[in-house]
């Protein structure tokens, strides 16, 4: 009986790197044309002083660089406040220039919503540019942590005309608590939401507008993603975004909604995470027989559906397994 | 003259390839793999009423669950074989049923994208393969080092938890508590892993056997079996031993959930 009839014919990745597999898109190697592989970023107006530059509604690839997340900007009388810094540090300084477009009124802040890449890996950027750039301790540790193999992930998946310059940066500012902040004459309220989506979620409202950032708190029109998400805590935390007074509502990815019916898809798809794999537990089925008819026909068609769930059902399943009786009563309720 | 020549030798490889069937995925290795897992003269049909379950894209490639549907007229199954034609340990597991097997699971490695085969011998000696092509995002399930997982419990720890199913029914999951390492992974400093896995597993109950089995590192660390049985499993008992011949068992502990 032979064991070994082919040689192992693929490279050695760091240990990490498998780990950040399971957090990202898709992997392939990409071969891209260095010259003029720019982000043309334009803000897009949504309230009087504030702008958006949507993400595109895609997997990572070589055609949108890993622009995939919502990134925006707030201005006052007397500064600039940004939410979040896109994927790599050329997109972080597109989107500089592009709000330099708008104003000439100091940056005075960057608000990272929390680690994920297509987040944070432009802060480099604003740090260069002398921003304070405000994340949650745990996501900073996390980003430090992970940064380094998913930045070599994202490299090998949108190619390095992209990433090249981009270096794994801290934040400048730690932010345990809610924080408000004047930008002058706009009271602006930086929430701190812990141990939902992930450790510690940022969400930015705009008093003056009524526009509220929630990050990854929100995913509309795509499957949300819960690498490090405990559901129970993001439902209640999407029971309090809820009630805020806002008017206009930036997902971390997908259309900015005008009311509160787009909440759903992150709340059903995340519920319907957790019983699914918590019943799969219970009964013993395996992540195979869960995995193997697709993703059910309500969700199927949301953006990254089918990869979504594929890893999701794996991080959940097995983190439901190694939970005690009565963790998992606990789960069920 | 020549257009004979090439009669003949299509009429060669047409042979060749009816031999041990028509491989659907198309793998260029199906041939070398069926001869030598299965036989150089097997018999080989492949058979779509057996399910193979599992994801067709993967992002964890060190732990792909697979479960494996034994269909009502192939239950009398005298083995059952996975292999996985892309991966440097190609052959995972050999079952050998000692009572009516409903179906097997496991978690395996897959090393790149490739087709993966459940081969089921029938009494009369035809082998009956299902095959499902699995999309590895990230390869080197088998060379590159498992992500960091909290050690648990001792090397040869087994755990065995029931399940009740419909009719009387029951599901039997195993865990064995073992880093299967496939011998494939360099580490930074240049030293090679040594290949250290579970080569045996006996699985029995009150009644007598239920299954044995041989196994390969092309299962994942902390490998776990599902076997479903018609009937509940009564004390069942695990045994086994790995290719340092260490020997390990298991009694079941819990109680029919």
């Amino acid at each position: 009986m032979k064991d070994s009839r082919t040689p192992p014919s693929c490279s050695r990745r760091a240990a990490g790197l498998a780990r950040a597999a399971a957090c990202l898109i898709l992997f392939t190697t990409a071969a891209w044309d260095a010259v003029g592989a720019s982000y043309g970023l334009r803000p897009q107006p949504v309230a009087p002083g504030v702008y958006v530059f949507p993400g595109s509604q895609d997997a990572l690839t070589p055609d949108n660089g890993a622009n995939i997340a919502n990134t925006g900007f707030i201005v006052g009388s007397r500064g600039v406040l940004a939410i979040e810094a896109g994927p790599t540090r050329r997109y972080g300084k597109e989107m500089l220039a592009a709000i330099r477009s708008v104003t000439d009124l100091p940056i005075r802040y960057a608000v990272i919503t929390h680690r994920h890449p297509d987040h944070s890996f432009g802060l480099g950027a604003f740090r260069e540019a002398g921003v304070d750039v405000l994340m949650h301790p745990a996501e900073a540790e996390g980003l430090a942590n992970e940064g380094p193999a998913l930045l070599e992930l994202m490299t090998a998946l949108v190619g390095d005309a992209w990433t090249q310059g981009t270096t794994i940066e801290a934040p400048s500012e730690m932010l345990t608590e809610d924080r408000h902040v004047d930008l002058g004459d706009r009271p602006v309220d930086i929430l701190v939401l812990e141990g939902g989506h992930s450790s510690g979620d940022l969400v930015v409202h705009d008093r003056t507008s009524g526009v509220a950032f929630f990050g990854d708190l929100l995913f509309v029109g795509r499957a949300a993603t819960v690498p490090h998400a405990d559901i129970g805590v993001w439902l209640m935390h999407l029971d309090r975004l809820e009630t805020l007074p806002w008017t206009k509502g930036v997902p971390g990815h997908g259309p900015i909604l005008d009311d509160r019916a787009g909440f759903a898809d992150t709340r059903d798809w995340i519920r319907f995470l957790r019983s699914r794999i918590l019943e799969a537990v219970l009964t013993g089925e395996s992540p195979a027989e869960v995995l193997d008819p697709g993703v059910p026909g309500p969700f199927a068609g949301m953006v990254e559906a089918g990869p979504t769930f594929g890893r999701a059902v794996l991080q959940l399943y097995r983190r439901y397994e190694a939970m005690d009786p009565a963790e998992l009563d606990a789960l069920a309720q | 003259m020549r257009s004979t020549m090439l009669f003949a030798v299509a009429a060669l490889l047409i042979t060749a390839a009816n031999a041990r069937g028509v491989d659907p995925a198309g793998s260029e290795l199906w041939e070398d793999l069926s001869g030598a897992y299965l036989g150089e003269d097997a018999k080989v049909t492949f058979n779509d009423s057996i399910r193979l379950m599992m994801a067709d894209r993967v992002d964890s490639a060190h732990e792909v669950p697979i479960m494996v549907k034994v269909p009502h007229d192939l239950r009398d199954m005298q083995e059952l074989v996975l292999l996985v034609d892309r991966n440097p340990i190609q052959q995972v597991a050999r079952i050998t049923p000692h009572r009516r097997i409903e179906s097997v699971g496991m978690n395996i490695r897959l090393e790149e994208s490739t087709p993966v085969r459940a081969a089921i011998l029938d009494p009369s000696g035809i082998w009956h393969v299902a095959t499902k092509s699995v999309l590895v995002m990230s390869a080197g399930g088998c060379s590159s080092p498992p992500p960091d997982g909290a050690v648990v419990a001792a090397v040869g720890d087994v755990n065995i938890k029931q399940f009740e199913r419909h009719g009387g029914a029951s599901r039997l999951k195993v865990r064995i508590h073992h880093p299967m390492d496939t011998g494939f992974v360099v580490l930074e400093d240049g030293d090679v892993v040594p290949p250290y896995y579970v080569d045996k597993v006996r699985i029995e109950d009150e009644r007598g056997m239920i299954a044995d089995m041989l196994t390969w590192a092309a299962m994942s660390r902390d490998p776990v079996i599902t076997i479903d049985l018609p009937t509940e499993g009564q004390s069942v008992r695990v045994s086994g031993s790995d290719s340092e011949g260490l020997s390990f068992e298991g009694l079941e502990n819990t109680p029919l959930m």
